[in-house]
């Protein structure tokens, strides 16, 4: 197994107010592998914003511990963050200066020269606009030079914190194929989404938190799991589902002309009617999305905020 | 960290707001400058009596009937003479460099650039925390308390630059003007003028660095500007209510410890004395430059350490 690049541990968060304490992130652990482009998914509020902003030293935790590249931070956060590119909420640069002048600063605060500022923008695809005023950017301009920004120190690690947030669906496209560009580059990718289609489409791992807490974390693959139904359509659906029943097969669901059969044994569904002589006309195996993952995780959790659900627009 | 103050001595100069304050803490003691010149010119006698009427010729007259008590008697032409000692009245004072170091236009000009180069120092720190860019520095530079140096060195430097030239300019034009005048310059008045102008400088560069810190810990240039306003309109009754001080209130009052430190010593009048002394009269008391660098220094101070371990240890959304 590759080596951790993010680990935390018991990681948490609390905030106080008049109102009380309120726990955004609670005994939090997550690991994100060397290679992967791993989602970080729950709803708006769950805690993920807050987990990014303490592992890049913006926030305190209340307790527990951190890594990246297997150092403590913050303590070492000087030492790693020059592997670490990263994008937190919504773009943030001064709105009077060109795209091109903040990306110079940022530049120049590491020592990184103007050649390196002309590769992210072109990355990016913002060539011949990085001379406006960023004020005058779309939202899709600014993520692009928010990813542009994370490129300047030539990351290991980049941690992108709801990065197609607003923008169009062409817009959404460009962003996941510079993420699916860079994971395949070898660079580690913590992609922080409330959009499930987004990671599943991207990720090669995730982690689903709730409330602050994990719900389930692995490999995209492990958490969809195998095929485990299969819709079954034939002629004569009730001699099919008698056939089934007697070979002791589950059928969980019917609607007139196709059965749903509870099994990862698709040629035992085919036998069993072969045997009985019911003819399919089809055979499809059910996979489960991270939709119905979500939703059977989080089952029973008081959720706030909302996740969005996979649409057309959204999908690239 | 010599690269993360060239960052922020750019970010500074970049900055459009900046830019504007630092091009008036140019223009306003230039204007002070001109006004000066221009007050202190020598005026004809035609020119007074064009600017102050009739009664200047009837006074005029006077001086001609009574030569002795307009002290021109034996004069050569007594009415030349008397011309002279009333346009002396009525027309401009001239330039004398004393008076503009210790009550004049110099000190002025202090005051000027202390107050623009203060805003300056809290515009720049303002605008980072306004658009949130702050935690994008941080992203790159995750030490904090070099961001926070780094911030303040640039503002501490650029601004003790601009003021030292704009004041030793503002004095080297004063100079020039009394020279140009033919008036008699006091001996040592000239190096005390640049002295002061050194010591306006470090005022005027402490009061952008105070600014930024100040900025820098309520993370609001409008918080940081209400602050200023409700301390400036309330300070008489806080320090007055809070330590109770009566008539040595002005001790601890900015303006006099301004002027003590600008000019040498501030001499103020203890009112809880009046009436106790020998002649009935009140007793003054004098604040020395030592104590007002003590002072201003204490509530540098007093701003500046919270602002940095504020910012070390406070979240930054």
């Amino acid at each position: 197994m590759s080596e951790a690049v993010i680990e935390t541990h018991g990681l948490r968060k609390e905030f106080s107010s008049r109102g009380g304490t309120h726990v955004a992130v609670a005994d939090l652990d997550l690991t994100v592998r060397a290679g992967d482009v791993h989602g970080f998914l729950g709803p708006n509020g769950s805690g993920k914003t807050t987990t990014i902003r303490m592992l890049l030293g913006l926030a305190s935790a209340t307790r527990g511990e951190m890594a990246l590249f297997g150092r403590p931070v913050p303590q070492a956060l000087p030492e790693v963050m020059g592997r670490v590119g990263a994008v937190v909420e919504s773009p943030k640069f001064s709105p009077n200066f060109s795209g091109r002048q903040n990306l110079q600063l940022l530049a120049r605060s590491v020592g990184v020269d103007d050649a390196r500022v002309d590769r992210a923008v072109e990355t990016v695809g913002l060539t011949g606009r990085d001379r406006g005023r960023y004020k005058t950017y779309s939202l899709g301009m600014k993520q692009r030079l928010a990813i542009a920004a994370t490129l300047l120190k030539d990351p290991a690690l980049l941690i992108l914190d709801e990065p197609t947030n607003g923008l169009d669906p062409a817009g959404i496209r460009e962003v996941r194929e510079v993420i699916r560009g860079l994971g395949a580059a070898g660079v580690t990718v913590l992609l922080s989404s409330h959009i499930l289609a987004e990671v599943q489409q991207v990720c090669t791992a995730a982690t689903i938190i709730g409330n602050g807490r994990m719900l389930a974390s692995g490999s995209v693959a492990e958490l969809l799991g195998s095929s485990t139904a299969q819709r079954v359509v034939a002629p004569d659906v009730g001699a099919a589902r008698s056939a089934l029943e007697a070979a002791g097969l589950r059928v969980t669901g019917e609607d007139g002309t196709a059965l749903l059969v509870e099994t990862d044994r698709p040629g035992e569904v085919t036998r069993v009617l072969g045997e009985a002589g019911v003819w399919l006309t089809e055979l499809t195996p059910v996979r489960a999305d991270l939709e119905s993952i979500f939703l059977e995780v989080t089952e029973g959790e008081q959720l706030g905020g909302s996740i969005a659900w996979p649409t057309d627009g959204a999908q690239s | 960290m010599t690269a993360l103050l060239k960052v922020e001595l750019t970010r500074l100069l970049w900055r459009r707001a900046v830019l504007v304050l630092l091009v008036l803490a140019v223009v306003l003691p230039l204007a002070v400058f001109v006004l000066r010149v221009f007050d202190t010119r020598t005026s004809s006698f035609d020119e007074v009596v064009a600017d102050n009427g009739s009664y200047v010729l009837d006074e005029v007259e006077q001086c001609v009937t009574h030569p002795g008590q307009y002290q021109v008697a034996g004069a050569d032409d007594v009415t030349l003479a008397c011309q002279q000692v009333v346009a002396g009245w009525y027309g401009n004072s001239p330039l004398d460099l004393v008076d503009e170091r210790e009550t004049g236009g110099a000190l002025a000009a202090i005051l000027l650039v202390t107050m623009v180069l203060l805003l300056a120092g809290i515009t720049f720190a303002g605008h980072d925390w306004n658009t949130g860019s702050m935690s994008n520095q941080l992203l790159f530079e995750p030490r904090r308390e070099r961001v926070w140096l780094a911030k303040a060195l640039a503002v501490g430097l650029l601004t003790a630059a601009l003021a030292m030239a704009v004041l030793a300019a503002f004095w080297t034009g004063l100079w020039a003007t009394a020279s140009i005048r033919d008036l008699t310059i006091p001996e040592h008045a000239v190096s005390a003028g640049y002295k002061q102008a050194v010591l306006g400088a470090g005022i005027a560069s402490g009061a952008a660095v105070f600014g930024y810190a100040l900025t820098m810990l309520l993370r609001s240039t409008v918080g940081t500007l209400g602050l200023l306003f409700a301390v400036g309109f309330f300070c008489v009754v806080i320090v007055a209510g809070v330590l109770g001080l009566g008539g040595e209130l002005e001790r601890v009052m900015p303006w006099g410890n301004f002027y003590a430190y600008a000019v040498g010593t501030y001499e103020y009048y203890d009112y809880d004395s009046c009436g106790f002394g020998a002649d009935g009269s009140c007793g003054s008391e004098t604040i020395k430059r030592g104590a007002s660098i003590i002072y201003f220094t204490v509530i540098w101070v007093a701003v500046a350490v919270p602002s940095l371990l504020s910012f070390r240890a406070r979240d930054v959304a």
